[in-house]
């Protein structure tokens, strides 16, 4: 909510701003996107999949930088700040996903006959190696101020600070995604069966399943915002 | 009219939730009907100050004063009137 002397403020600063002269940047902007049609063109010409997949992922960058979204913010501010509208947004996404990939699994699987390996999505066992590297994670990303989608719509606004963190989220996603993969995946993934719960209780319950938890965790997110107050 | 002041938060270049603890540890020490002026050009840190402080209760607007650099305007009102 504004103020008359926030207005009046307002105008006075794009007064002031009005008389320092900023360069026009949108040849930055022509140039990319000539770029980007080149690209998807010669991945047209090579029959590729990536044709549709790489548009698609500029327009996902586009929306999360122009929502202004952010997952670290989602997890980090109801303990900071007592703010949760950004974690109830990660809930609902959450919420429309499992419904969509419900659809896409059960179009695809020939269902009561299909293996793990064919849902689409990728599933992995879970245990502790969940729980430590998302706690790993979890504090990286709070101290470097944004995870992997956020630090690289970050770099690409222009924020300096996040080319640091760019460097070093390549660093170690070669280190031990790329070079040390096998060493990680013998250790903790190797011989345990992912858990797919539709194997367990069926299509429908698993969906209702799902979608019940989510709900019950966004009104206790809402709940949260409203008694918390710091 | 007479005693409102306006301060001044240099934020640049600090990520959240930097720009929000600084701006609630100085809108401590103002007094009510007071302007603060935060100046960043951490995109997201806007959405988490708009939500911060329409909880707190105070007024709030923003403006794109450069590219990529916005300034944020924040009216102090007094949680006890």
């Amino acid at each position: 909510m504004t103020s008359e002397r926030i207005e009046a403020l307002k105008k006075r600063r794009q007064e002031e701003m009005k008389a320092i002269k900023t360069r026009d940047q949108s040849p930055y902007g022509w140039t990319l996107l000539i770029i980007v049609l080149g690209i998807v063109s010669v991945l047209f010409i090579n029959q590729s999949h990536y044709m549709w997949v790489f548009p698609l992922g500029i327009l996902l960058g586009f929306t999360l930088e122009r929502s202004r979204f952010c997952f670290t913010a989602s997890i980090r501010n109801p303990l900071t700040l007592g703010t949760t509208k950004l974690l109830q947004a990660v809930i609902l996404a959450l919420m429309v996903s499992t419904v969509f990939f419900f659809i896409l699994q059960v179009l695809t699987l020939d269902i009561g006959n299909f293996l793990i390996s064919e849902v689409p999505g990728t599933l992995r066992p879970i245990g502790w190696n969940t729980v430590i590297g998302g706690s790993l994670f979890g504090v990286g990303m709070v101290i470097a101020g944004g995870c992997a989608s956020g630090t690289l719509v970050r770099v690409g606004e222009g924020f300096t600070l996040q080319m640091v963190v760019l460097m070093a989220f390549i660093a170690g996603a070669l280190l031990a995604g790329v070079f040390h993969y096998s060493f990680w995946y013998d250790s903790f993934i190797e011989g345990r069966e992912a858990i797919y719960l539709p194997n367990i209780i069926g299509f429908i319950p698993a969906l209702l399943l799902q979608l019940t938890v989510l709900g019950l965790l966004y009104a206790g997110a809402r709940k949260f915002a409203k008694r918390k107050n710091i | 009219m007479k005693t409102m002041k306006e301060e001044f938060l240099d934020c640049m270049h600090e990520a959240c939730p930097i720009p929000l603890i600084k701006a609630s540890k100085k809108l401590q020490k103002m007094k009510a009907k007071d302007l603060l002026i935060m100046k960043t050009d951490h995109n997201c840190s806007i959405t988490n100050v708009i939500e911060w402080v329409d909880k707190q209760g105070h007024k709030m607007d923003y403006i794109e004063i450069g590219r990529g650099e916005w300034e944020i305007y924040i009216e102090k009102v007094d949680s006890h009137e």
